[in-house]
């Protein structure tokens, strides 16, 4: 079971207010009338947990939420509340799943929307009793039905349903994740799907295997209440592992803006071009329905596109394009294979490498580097072009304050044989969906 | 085995040792179990495996002490489990445990020194050492177990029991953490107190995951029998992936540091290499400084990482020679660069050495300030390598140093100076 709890973040992190849909009030509402008739349901046509191991099971869903590991860049946090949620299955049964669930999320200090909160609340106590509903339909044995049974027994009555409840668990949370995130901030439901079970999916199924050692320590081995003290270790384990999943993210993150940074001490304009061209190559990319994996290389070749710079000497850049001679244009067109050259080396970038050499090819094989065309061109490096021409279209110096976006589209379009005409759809489709990247209509600095 | 040997020949010796004794101990005194006592056979071969495999399956990186997790862990089980399913008592006490014990982790070690792994003896005597420790605590001063009888269980409550056994564990943890701090503080004449804390630190988190999953093997095994050993150890095994993105985590930083450092040569601002060359120079005098390998490295990165300011300046200084610059501008780019690395959070060490790399050397006598000992090395080494751009012939080596010495004492550390000397003098004879 995959440990996502969202923070359905607040407004400040989400590119632009006009991503959230006007369907979002009514999902979370629907999530969280579901979840409390579930609740009522179970209070009322199931048996009833026992009030201690109930309070404890509490505590240490409370415990995992106020650990847990923050942000981790997909607008979703790791805690290892689900592996309790998998043990309160087959502890306290599906009332006691969804009291747990729904009380662990309910003190959120970070969470400032309280909607969002009681969402997640809802959302995992809804998640929690579903799990315990599917364990019990495939005859699993609740508490200290599981005493004194054989090896084959325990696998076939705890082990085995268990199993069922996390997956199951797993990706209803991974849905229900996805389903909030793409009414507020408009990425679509199947890529985030996709990328919340591709990004950790697999390890946190397996991790729902420390849920299994604590109900054998709990009842079969005799230790009660205080195998909750032992089975501590396994879960700070778990959770050392989430948070080197959510560390090399950010290392990613950090080395790319370290990269930014040192070309912005060269060029401070370039900062702001980088950013925009990443959120804009992000929305196509999730427009053309890419995998997680590459809608990575996407954005890291879009905010590295003009890292080839840092090789030009800075009073080629500094004067205006008009002034330049054919040979120092070329010098200056030459950044993109410097800047292919320049990051070689970090494992992490290297399938953005070829976006970046390849981001003045022509669709049509008459561009540079290499002359190659079509297909043949990375997706990435079409992605950037597109950006890139986006970019300066919207900043063109006499450009009316705000551009339509048909203007954009016309112009985009006026060069046929320079774009991929498929990118180019799928851009304006993502600009009328989300609205210009942050900070488009400024002024250019320079 | 000998290269392995020749570096750590205490360890080895003592392996073998242990070894010897064990197996010897415990055929003397007759702890062996019948061979058709299948179902006591096949647990000690199923723990037996897994060491083994653990011993395989080991990992280490740099910053980190070398653990083989998995099989310190099935060591552990071995060592403290007395009873299967059914009231069934394992018919063998401290000897035979202690001989399988050290049976396999030779078994697992050897293979792993023939492939030509990176091996250290020191960790894995260490790691035996733990287990002689919870295995002669548990079964014979607990128990009080003979050899060749079953262990009577006479312990209280399963809670007690639990605290018992976990008490026990770090204990032989502790021992062993003092054990390897011991041996290396003897064969590299380091001080041993600091190696112990250093030790127990890096190792501290690890340890405590891997004596709770001994222990619950041994909990566990009544109500399940042998399962319980694989089944305890996957937490432990899908932690072993994520030391993987650990390592892979670091690898990212070591690399972007990298490609941070030829940033200004790929631009033309410094000469090709040079930034490779300070920071090669430099860990040779910081080692003849005694420094500590953590500083060490921090020291590397900063080196390489020294002129990456420069990608600020419109045009080169010429032959990227920061010392040839006014101490305006050397300042400028110093900021620069400090900002740079800044930026990517996590290398705050270097970020402090590179604050001073301009200072003068007269401001910490005169007025005191406060300037790292490595901050200083990559001064003087930078110095050194501008000045003599590259060329390692005796004349260049010669007027640069001669330039050196006119700022001795003003702008350069003596010190820092003189083991710059050593370390070209032993460079230049090998």
């Amino acid at each position: 079971m995959a440990p996502f709890r969202t923070t359905v973040n607040d407004v400040s992190t989400v590119p632009i207010a006009s991503s959230r849909s006007q369907w979002l009030p009514a999902y979370l509402a629907l999530v969280v009338a579901t979840s409390v008739a579930t609740g009522v349901a179970s209070w009322m046509f199931l048996p009833r947990p026992e009030l201690g191991p109930l309070l404890l099971l509490c505590l240490m869903g409370i415990l995992s939420f106020q650990i847990r590991e923050p942000d981790v860049g997909l607008r979703i946090s790791f805690s290892f509340l689900s592996i309790i949620l998998l043990a309160s299955a087959a502890i306290v049964g599906a009332f006691g799943a969804w009291l747990v669930g729904s009380v662990s999320m309910l003190i959120d200090r970070r969470q400032r929307r309280w909607t969002a909160t009681m969402f997640n609340a809802a959302m995992s106590g809804f998640v929690g009793a579903a799990g315990a509903m599917v364990y019990a339909m495939l005859g699993g044995v609740e508490g200290s039905g599981t005493v004194g049974l054989s090896t084959v027994a325990l696998a076939r009555d705890l082990g085995w349903p268990l199993f069922a409840a996390d997956v199951v668990a797993c990706l209803l949370n991974a849905a229900l994740l996805s389903g909030v995130i793409h009414f507020d901030q408009g990425i679509p439901f199947g890529v985030q799907v996709r990328r919340v079970l591709s990004g950790s999916g697999v390890a946190f199924v397996g991790y729902g295997i420390i849920g299994l050692l604590f109900v054998i320590l709990w009842y079969p081995a005799g230790l009660g209440a205080f195998s909750a003290l032992l089975v501590l270790a396994p879960l700070l384990a778990a959770r050392w592992a989430f948070i080197q999943y959510g560390e090399e993210l950010r290392s990613h993150e950090r080395t790319i803006d370290t990269l930014v940074t040192a070309l912005g001490t060269k060029e401070p304009a370039a900062v702001d071009r980088s950013r925009r061209a990443a959120v804009l190559a992000e929305w196509i990319a999730e427009e053309l329905g890419l995998t997680p994996g590459q809608i990575g290389t996407v954005r890291y070749a879009a905010t590295l596109h003009e890292i080839g710079h840092l090789g030009v000497a800075t009073r080629l850049l500094r004067r205006s394009p008009a002034s330049l001679s054919p040979t120092e244009r070329r010098v200056i067109d030459g950044h993109c294979v410097v800047g292919a050259r320049m990051i070689e080396g970090i494992d992490f970038l290297e399938d953005a490498r070829s976006g970046i050499r390849h981001q003045h090819e022509r669709f049509d094989g008459t561009g540079r580097p290499d002359g190659r065309a079509g297909q043949d061109i990375p997706i990435a490096a079409r992605i950037v072009a597109v950006t890139t021409a986006i970019d300066d279209v919207i900043r063109e110096p006499g450009a009316a304050p705000v551009v339509s976006i048909a203007e954009v589209a016309r112009r985009l379009r006026g060069d046929p044989g320079r774009f991929d005409p498929d990118v180019v759809a799928a851009a304006v489709i993502a600009l009328d969906k989300h609205g210009w990247p942050a900070g488009s209509p400024a002024p250019v600095a320079s | 085995m000998k290269g392995a040997l020749r570096r750590e020949p205490l360890a080895g010796i003592f392996g073998v040792l242990g070894l010897l004794v064990t197996v010897v101990v415990a055929v003397q005194s007759g702890d062996v179990p019948a061979l058709h006592d299948s179902a006591t056979i096949w647990v000690v071969v199923a723990f037996a495996v897994t060491i083994v495999l653990g011993e395989w399956f080991h990992i280490s990186a740099p910053g980190f002490r070398g653990a083989a997790p998995i099989a310190l862990a099935a060591a552990f089980g071995l060592a403290l489990t007395t009873d299967l399913p059914g009231k069934v008592h394992l018919p063998y006490g401290a000897p035979f445990a202690l001989a399988v014990t050290a049976t396999a982790m030779a078994l697992g070690t050897t293979v792993r020194v023939a492939a030509r792994r990176d091996t250290s003896l020191v960790d894995t005597a260490g790691r035996f050492v733990a287990i002689v420790v919870a295995t002669l605590v548990y079964r014979v001063a607990v128990l009080g177990q003979a050899p060749g009888s079953p262990a009577r269980q006479t312990l209280g409550t399963p809670e007690q029991r639990a605290a018992l056994l976990l008490g026990i564990c770090l204990l032989a943890l502790v021992t062993d953490a003092l054990f390897t701090s011991l041996l290396r503080g003897l064969s590299a004449g380091a001080n041993v107190r600091r190696t112990f804390i250093e030790e127990f630190r890096s190792s501290f988190a690890l340890s405590i995951a891997v004596a709770v999953t001994g222990v619950l093997i041994a909990l566990a095994a009544p109500p399940l029998g042998i399962v319980a050993l694989p089944l305890f150890l996957i937490p432990l095994v899908l932690t072993l992936f994520a030391f993987r993105r650990y390592v892979s985590i670091r690898a990212t930083y070591l690399q972007s540091i990298r490609t941070l450092s030829r940033l200004t040569d790929a631009a033309g601002y410094t000469p090709s290499g040079h930034s490779e060359r300070v920071a090669a120079l430099s860990v040779q005098v910081g080692r003849e400084l005694g420094l500590s390998e953590r500083e060490l490295l921090d020291l590397e990165y900063a080196a390489l990482l020294h002129d990456i300011g420069q990608v600020a300046l419109v045009e080169p200084i010429p032959g990227g020679a920061t010392v040839l610059a006014a101490p305006a501008d050397q300042r400028r780019i110093e900021a620069d660069t400090v900002a740079i690395v800044r930026e990517t959070g996590v290398f705050e060490g270097v970020a402090r050495i590179l604050e001073h790399q301009t200072t003068p050397y007269r401001q910490v006598r005169e007025l005191g300030e406060e300037i790292p000992l490595t901050s200083r090395i990559v001064k003087v080494v930078n110095a050194y390598e501008d000045l003599t751009a590259g060329a390692r012939s005796a004349r260049a080596r010669e007027a640069a140093i001669e330039r050196i010495y006119l700022g001795l004492g003003y702008e350069y550390d003596p010190r820092v100076v003189d083991a710059l000397l050593k370390s070209l003098g032993s460079s230049a004879h090998a």
